[in-house]
């Protein structure tokens, strides 16, 4: 954390003299280094900035939230706000909408409407913006106005690269997480997913579609590096394989189309996010993963793999906790019906049945006993 | 209370027809109604994550064990979730098509409700709103009766038209549409459906706790009449609703034949019918994977009471309001209009927030 925020320190600064901060962690590359206005159009679109012109025209700028700036960086009688910029966006839109190449018509109305326009706002300076970063970690990644998975990791690389951090690679990852009050593995996933994210936009996007930084979804991917197989599939060691020394591009590529191309109906060949167990068990089945790469849909390609097996066995088990935990508490229910018995006829005509099946399967004459 | 509430309590399950309700409810609860991911994250992600433990978010321990925080990882899991929510939010518009009352931009991760609003994309609101009561609390009663209502008048549009479809529920014994009985005890209530059907059959009372007033687990009752008024009724439908999201399971064989047709000596078995304020379906339009069907029920749900009664609406220019009680239509009103309540946003930010 940076020194205690002493109140003495807070002063005004006019609102014309601030600047927001090009190297935002909320930012998408391609706005990096972008003047006001865009970064403004961007806020605007993907942050509260038009509920923050409600509530600052209509009830003024709350004093006890000051913005926290710096020279560091800044043109000439310019400040940098590197934390706040969302309040600083409503702030300048509120008394210029102009900012704006086409500005909503809401971002009128409550420019119109409002009460209060601040044409300066209470400031705390600090000598750096890394003496700022540090605290940010606190209020957007463990707080209450988290960014989101991809905003999180490059506000990490930020802190790395602003302190130098010594020590073994694991042991930053450990450092870094002390600072957000997270795990090093959970860092180190992050990281890893910005260098893929890095080589991604460096392929432009390897030509697929509409896809964007701001499309992929970030949280998708590292979830994906979540699994072994994946990473494994990648040419990675593991999730923590942030050098990504032996990486193959090419399966890089059909990685990010099958999570992110979108098909027909504007669906991607992963489908939904709780598919990524099966996409795993494609990939780590040679014969699934040539079917699906040949077009199969995931869960036929599944056929291929030992996924239906242990869903199998899962559910087996799964059933024969609850029968155990229904046991466990018969004796206490005081009123049964026949729903009840409903349900148990249901449940022996299915173990029958499964039974049968399996029993087929195997070529075994096993019968299954009175039930 | 008659206000959007306890949205920090998202769904424990991954399945996205769940995470889809909470964005349209999220979106219902906003002045302006619209729920884009940011709203969700920062109005309703991560209020007390890092205690109680659920399904969906299930590895705190090992967080704890570390001297973690867990919200980091789990604002991850959310924004995924959020995503396939958006995503089934876009299927569901496909799926619904003009009676869908919300507006999809995938992309964008933004829902807004529609303006105006068609009759049937009320009634939609509606069965939302029943099937979330759990964030309009103290709302419960009226929405689960308010739903019996709505299944009766889906049940009368799927069955033939001289069909006698009543509610069998305690709250409506008095109701013309009600189960014609001497008092409000079970007995009596079976007598009355055993006239309905004309089976003879005897109900004793001795079977029965004397102050017996519940409904034995159906909801609605029909008799599909041949006209035949010497013999026993044989189209018999029994119904159960429905309104909680998910975990329903049980109430599939509320209305069994196994269970109904010994009890009112019915001659063939009844149908079991349920009806679902929820919309439990997935990609392909297909029921979705992970809820359990059991009791061979037929499951009436969302997508069919709607469609079922919208072809009403249309075809007799019958008002949405006329298919729910006055409580259910209130509420309807309230939600889908802008208000210049004030409340405390989670995060600290004042938020308009609309009465519902």
């Amino acid at each position: 954390m940076p020194d205690a925020i002493d109140a003495k320190k807070v002063r005004s600064i006019a609102v014309d003299s601030l600047a927001l901060d090009p190297e935002n962690p909320r930012l998408p590359a391609d706005r990096k280094g972008a003047g006001d206005p865009s970064i403004i159009e961007w806020l605007y679109e993907n942050a509260d900035v038009g509920e923050l012109m409600l509530s600052i025209g209509g009830q003024g700028y709350f004093p006890g939230e000051p913005l926290l700036v710096t020279t560091d960086g800044a043109p000439a009688g310019k400040f940098i706000v590197v934390e706040g910029n969302c309040r600083l966006a409503a702030t300048k839109l509120l008394n210029n909408t102009g900012l704006m190449t086409k500005p909503p018509k809401a971002v009128r109305e409550a420019a119109d409407t409002a009460t209060f326009k601040p044409i300066e706002l209470p400031c705390i300076q600090f000598a750096a913006r890394k003496d700022i970063l540090k605290y940010l970690g606190y209020r957007h990644v463990t707080g209450v106005h988290p960014w989101d998975a991809l905003q999180k990791a490059r506000y990490l690389r930020q802190l790395r690269d602003l302190y130098p951090m010594p020590g073994e690679q694991w042991e930053q990852y450990k450092q870094l997480a002390r600072e957000i009050g997270s795990r090093a593995d959970y860092v180190a996933k992050l990281l890893t997913g910005l260098h893929l994210v890095d080589l991604v936009a460096e392929k432009r996007f390897f030509g697929i579609k509409g896809l964007d930084e701001e499309r992929l979804n970030f949280s998708l991917l590292t979830t994906a590096l979540s699994y072994s197989s994946i990473c494994s599939f990648l040419g990675l060691e593991n999730a923590t394989d942030e050098t990504a020394k032996n990486l193959d591009e090419e399966r890089l590529k059909n990685l990010i189309s099958w999570l992110f191309e979108e098909h027909k109906e504007g669906r991607t060949r992963l489908g939904e996010s709780r598919n990524l167990k099966t996409l795993a068990a494609v990939v780590s089945h040679e014969e699934a993963l040539q079917k699906f790469t040949d077009g199969l849909p995931l869960e036929e390609a599944e056929n291929w793999t030992s996924l239906p097996e242990e869903n199998f066995r899962d559910a087996l088990s799964t059933a024969i906790g609850a029968m155990q935990r229904a046991r466990d508490v018969v004796h206490r229910v005081q009123k049964t019906n026949d729903a009840d018995i409903e349900m148990l006829k249901e449940m022996n005509q299915m173990v029958v049945a499964l039974h049968s099946i399996v029993k087929d399967k195997r070529g075994s004459d096993q019968e299954l006993g009175v039930i | 209370m008659d206000q959007i509430a306890n949205l920090d309590d998202s769904p424990e399950r991954p399945w996205p027809y769940l995470w889809a309700d909470f964005i349209e409810i999220v979106c219902l609860s906003t002045l302006d109604k619209v729920a884009t991911a940011q709203t969700l994250r920062s109005g309703y992600l991560g209020q007390d994550v890092s205690g109680e433990d659920t399904e969906l978010f299930d590895d705190a321990d090992l967080d704890l064990a570390n001297g973690a925080d867990a919200r980091p990882r789990r604002a991850d899991k959310f924004e995924r979730l959020i995503d396939d929510g958006f995503q089934h939010a876009e299927d569901r518009q496909r799926q619904f098509g003009n009676l869908y009352p919300f507006e999809v931009d995938k992309s964008a991760r933004r829902l807004s409700l529609k303006t105006p609003l068609s009759e049937g994309n009320k009634l939609y609101v509606a069965l939302l709103l029943s099937a979330n009561h759990k964030y309009l609390p103290g709302q419960q009663h009226a929405l689960t009766t308010g739903f019996e209502v709505i299944s009766w008048h889906a049940l009368k549009a799927l069955l033939p038209t001289e069909s006698d479809v009543r509610l069998a529920g305690t709250t409506h014994a008095n109701s013309p549409i009600g189960i014609p009985s001497a008092s409000s005890r079970k007995p009596d209530k079976l007598r009355g459906m055993v006239a309905l059907a004309r089976t003879g059959a005897e109900i004793n009372d001795a079977q029965f706790w004397p102050n017996d007033t519940a409904d034995e687990g159906a909801d609605l009752f029909a008799v599909v009449p041949f006209g035949e008024p010497e013999t026993a009724e044989e189209i018999i439908v029994l119904g159960q609703c429905a309104t909680s999201n998910e975990n329903w399971g049980p109430k599939q064989n509320d209305a069994s034949p196994q269970k109904w047709a010994p009890l009112l000596g019915m001659p063939v078995p009844n149908m079991n019918f349920l009806f679902l304020a929820a919309s439990p379906r997935q990609y392909g339009n297909k029921f979705e994977r992970g809820v359990v069907r059991s009791g061979h029920a037929v499951w009436v749900d969302r997508q069919r009471i709607l469609k079922r009664l919208n072809k009403l609406v249309e075809r007799t220019a019958t008002p949405a309001s006329a298919l729910m009680s006055t409580k259910v239509w209130d509420l309807v009103t309230k939600a889908v209009e802008a208000s210049d309540i004030v409340a405390e946003h989670p995060t600290g930010h004042s938020q308009h927030t609309a009465l519902v």
